[in-house]
């Protein structure tokens, strides 16, 4: 794919979401609210990480046996 | 098409970077473009309003496939960029209806972005995340003859808790150890909150997930830090990423 840097990397997708998610700047202000109201955006990102954990199991198990 | 304006980066222009954006494939697919305001700039794409109005995104942003192309793409602009210049990265999903939106909010913004662009200058991200292994033998655990099965195996389940229990505390203890010894040689630090779930990649527990803000200068000397702190223990992991945009340190970074 053309513009693709050739020393890219598949990222994993989990790091970049703890950025892209939780970091960057966040552009407030009377005047972003035409189209896509900044805060009902803030809160499906919430909704969406809330749902992507409520359906994971509460805990990785850490070894075979352990998980109960 | 009715478009809206899509964010990625707020950036101190720099020569070529009409060339640096030739190519690029931004969100939904959409060329990238440069737009100026007073004495900065911001990487954006004009991008249907069909798939970027509030509605839509709520559908869109549960939708992983396309959350996933969505921030790989934000990704792929703000790293295309930070190879020239510094960038503050914007946070997904930065859509404003037009450039006058948009100039007009960088207007009243100004100040705070030109000194994190300054404060931002040279540093770089590396992402460190230490995990807990699992036992890779279940400890040996002697029985008292006549135990009954029921008993020796609990007590089994105990004795392998007790392992991964202790192999936390190593890790953790590892994490701390980490950012103790790194010392001046980063700028900032920030605690993301540890991976677990379906996206979560193993092996291991992840205990401790920290974004560090490093001068381009002393990131040698970190990585070589962090690889030999983490050869020393063993049952744990350590995995460093990066470097990255300094995403996690817009405003947010404590000195260290």
């Amino acid at each position: 794919m053309p513009g693709t840097p050739l020393h890219e990397r598949q990222i994993a997708l989990i790091d970049l979401l703890d950025r892209l998610l939780a970091g960057g700047v966040v552009l407030t202000g009377d005047l972003t609210l035409a189209i896509a109201d900044v805060d009902l955006v803030r809160i499906s990102l919430r909704a969406l990480i809330t749902s992507v954990e409520a359906h994971l199991p509460a805990q990785v198990p850490t070894a075979e046996g352990l998980s109960s | 098409m009715t478009t809206a304006l899509y964010s990625y980066a707020v950036l101190l222009p720099f020569a070529g970077q009409d060339q640096a954006l030739e190519h690029l494939q931004g969100v939904a697919g959409r060329p990238v473009h440069i737009i100026y305001t007073t004495g900065l700039a911001a990487a954006v794409s004009d991008v249907p309003v069909a798939d970027f109005d509030t509605e839509a995104l709520k559908r869109h942003l549960e939708d992983l496939p396309w959350l996933e192309a969505t921030a790989r793409a934000h990704h792929r602009v703000v790293e295309a960029l930070a190879r020239h210049t510094t960038v503050l990265p914007l946070r997904l999903a930065t859509i404003h209806r037009d450039e006058e939106r948009l100039a007009a909010l960088f207007a009243q913004k100004y100040q705070a972005f030109a000194e994190s662009l300054a404060t931002l200058a040279g540093q770089l991200e590396w992402g460190v995340k230490i995990y807990a292994l699992p036992a890779r033998q279940a400890p040996a655990r002697t029985v008292a003859p006549g135990t009954s099965p029921g008993k020796a195996y609990l007590l089994q389940r105990r004795a392998q808790r007790q392992h991964a229990e202790s192999t936390e505390q190593q890790a953790l203890a590892l994490a701390d150890r980490i950012n103790a010894d790194l010392g001046t040689l980063v700028t900032a630090s920030r605690q993301h909150r540890p991976q677990a779930g379906q996206l979560a990649e193993g092996p291991g527990v992840n205990v401790a997930n920290t974004a560090y803000l490093v001068h381009r200068e002393k990131s040698g000397a970190f990585a070589s830090l962090v690889k030999q702190a983490a050869a020393a223990v063993p049952d744990v992991r350590v995995e460093l990423t990066g470097p990255w945009a300094p995403y996690s340190f817009i405003g947010t970074g404590e000195p260290s």
